[in-house]
């Protein structure tokens, strides 16, 4: 074996009786066999991570399983996978916690399937499962050797509804409609010398053919072997009443790699792989459920700890982040803190001085003002004017005057804005307020004015 | 405790509370921390480059200020404690209140305004005297040259007579070498 490192999703696998072990996958895209001459090679293998492989799939003998087929009303197969739960205590005689099934669809009909139901027990189950146990290999996927078998063999011909497979022990045939796996029918100790051992294949698929008919013009044979042993079989069923065409598949056109190892073996695991995402067989797993259940907690487990971790990784790189970010802030508080202390004492020094002088101008900003306050009302107020209150209140932005005052007409208080507008300080003032208060004689007005000094 | 009893709808909500506390707990635990300090480190980091431009600023307009302080600095007067600075503040302005034959009716000292690098005294007097004494004192007040300013006066007038009714809120700017 290379020593090249193998990794893939799905695999098919087979425990062949010499205690060789043979692998069938795609390898980056490309079909490949992998020959183990033995189990602890595999397991070196499996063990050094030179093979990776997520799931397996593994088919199991034919002999081990029942098969029953039963119509069911239903055109899905999906529901008539669900329907065959309740006709299995009809079909055997066993306990349902004893047997896995599986079925997969015959014959389609109007609202009517015709379905296929392989019923294997648990105990015959676990002995096949027991040595791929023992090497590290839980299949996820288990379906029945033929149809492994005929998986491969449509793959090399799918138009021909009558398939035989043939090697010097045994012979395959298969009876297909619409690329449905119709019958089934396995001969042990074929012998190309034995006359009544013809006779009898031959009859075998003249039958076949008969029934096709029935569904197809089609009665086309194709016949898959080793290449030692087929060149007679055409002449030999010929002689013995099989007329339909009989079509020779070469070795190298459907197994172009190398095949040491049995050709029956390789087909099986061929087929196998093919058959995975195959939605014919979807409902064909014979994998008990108790297994099952246990991948599935594993891998609900697997994903619980991926998940977990996932967050964990997440939450230190947050954490990394900001100390990383609070590492990178005093670094650069430390670098302005340097670039601080040199010119410190002398910023210092410099703000200490600006406040003083920013304070002292302002205390000095209202210069004469007030002075030139009274100079203008002195100046601009009419003489029948009063002035009785003042306010003054000294503000950063303006200084702000309120007075309060008498005259004896109204006309004179709500004029007297207009000649105190001659003064460039109180150009602002306006009267607020004005009452007029009648007394002995005549009447009082008094008003209230305010204004905002102009200067600033 | 039985887990097994529970319904499916009970378990996701079980699982989702303690997802929901667990994170909690190790956001406050572990993240948090950083979270803050990150945040003090932050403001920490924009003070000093506040204070580091605002110092630059400084020492770019050194020589301005010194001059306009040079120019300034004469007016400061110098005590010791903020109390005596208020006593000559207050004897200084009485001395002012007499020689303008104004009558205090009372002079009250108003918590003074204390800066980091001056001190600000505040004084309120009410005085009654003629209006013409009252505008000499005021024309006096501003011609001092001292830090001395009028925050606020209300003069109000006596009947029929020229006497008035004055109250003064004076400030004046002072520097203490202990505050």
């Amino acid at each position: 074996m290379a020593s090249k490192r193998i990794k893939t999703d799905w695999a098919s696998i087979r425990i062949i009786p010499g205690k060789e072990v043979l692998v069938y996958s795609h390898f980056q895209g490309k079909p490949k066999f992998l020959n183990y001459d033995d189990i602890e090679s595999f397991q070196e293998s499996l063990k050094r991570k030179q093979l990776s492989v997520n799931r397996w799939i593994l088919s199991i003998p034919n002999n081990i399983c029942i098969s029953k087929t039963l119509d069911l009303p239903t055109n899905t197969l999906s529901e008539a996978a669900q329907m065959v739960e309740f006709e299995l205590m009809s079909l055997v005689p066993i306990k349902p916690k004893d047997f896995v099934y599986g079925c997969t669809i015959l014959k389609q009909q109007k609202h009517l399937l015709e379905v296929l139901v392989y019923i294997v027990r648990n105990d015959l189950l676990d002995q096949i499962l027991e040595p791929y146990h023992k090497i590290g290999v839980y299949p996820r996927t288990i379906i029945p050797d033929s149809v492994a078998l005929y998986s491969c063999l449509e793959n090399i011909d799918p138009i021909s509804p009558i398939l035989l497979y043939i090697d010097k022990a045994q012979c395959h045939i298969f009876s297909s409609i619409k690329n449905n796996l119709r019958t089934y029918n396995r001969l042990d100790k074929i012998d190309i010398h034995d006359d009544s051992c013809i006779e009898h294949l031959a009859n075998s698929i003249i039958n076949l053919t008969d029934e096709s008919k029935a569904f197809s013009d089609n009665t086309s044979i194709t016949l898959v072997s080793k290449d030692e042993y087929k060149k007679n079989w055409p002449l030999l069923l010929k002689a013995k009443g099989v007329k339909s065409l009989i079509t020779i598949k070469k070795q190298a056109e459907f197994l172009p790699e190398n095949t040491l190892s049995s050709l029956y073996e390789k087909l099986l695991i061929k087929g196998a792989f093919n058959s995975i995402n195959d939605h014919r067989y979807e409902h064909l797993n014979l994998l008990p459920s108790k297994n099952l259940n246990q991948i599935k907690r594993k891998q609900k487990i697997k994903n619980i700890l991926l998940t977990g971790s996932l967050s964990i990784l997440v939450l230190f790189l947050l954490w990394a982040n900001f100390v990383l970010s609070n590492w990178r802030i005093i670094r650069t508080c430390r670098k302005v803190q340097g670039q601080i202390a040199p010119i410190e004492h002398i910023a210092k020094d410099v703000e200490h001085k600006k406040q003083l002088v920013r304070a002292l101008q302002n205390q000095l900003s209202t210069g004469h003002e007030i002075t030139r306050t009274f100079q203008d009302f002195y100046q601009f107020s009419p003489k029948a004017i009063t002035i009785s209150n003042l306010q003054y209140k000294f503000k950063t932005d303006y200084s702000h005057i309120t007075i309060k005052g008498q005259t004896d007409s109204l006309s004179q208080a709500l004029d007297y804005s207009e000649p105190i507008k001659e003064s460039k300080l109180l150009k602002r003032m306006q009267i607020t307020n004005v009452q007029q208060t009648p007394t002995p004689g005549g009447s009082i007005v008094e008003f209230k004015a305010e204004c905002l000094l102009q200067d600033k | 405790m039985n887990l097994n009893g529970l319904n499916q709808r009970e378990k996701i909500l079980g699982i989702a509370t303690a997802i929901f506390i667990v994170a909690i707990l190790l956001f406050t635990g572990i993240l948090e921390p950083q979270v803050k300090r990150h945040r003090n480190l932050q403001k920490e980091l924009n003070d000093l480059q506040v204070r580091y431009t605002k110092m630059q600023a400084d020492v770019k307009m050194r020589d301005r200020i010194n001059h306009a302080y040079d120019q300034v600095q004469h007016l400061l007067e110098n005590a010791e404690t903020e109390q005596q600075q208020t006593s000559i503040f207050t004897r200084e302005l009485s001395d002012i209140y007499s020689s303008q034959n104004l009558k205090v009716k009372s002079v009250k000292i108003l918590p003074s305004l204390k800066e980091k690098h001056y001190i600000k005294l505040t004084v309120k007097a009410d005085l009654r005297g003629n209006v013409q004494f009252f505008i000499k004192l005021i024309e006096h007040l501003e011609q001092l040259n001292k830090p001395i300013q009028i925050e606020s006066f209300e003069l109000r007038a006596m009947e029929s007579t020229d006497i008035v009714q004055i109250s003064l809120l004076i400030t004046k700017i002072v520097k203490t070498t202990k505050v």
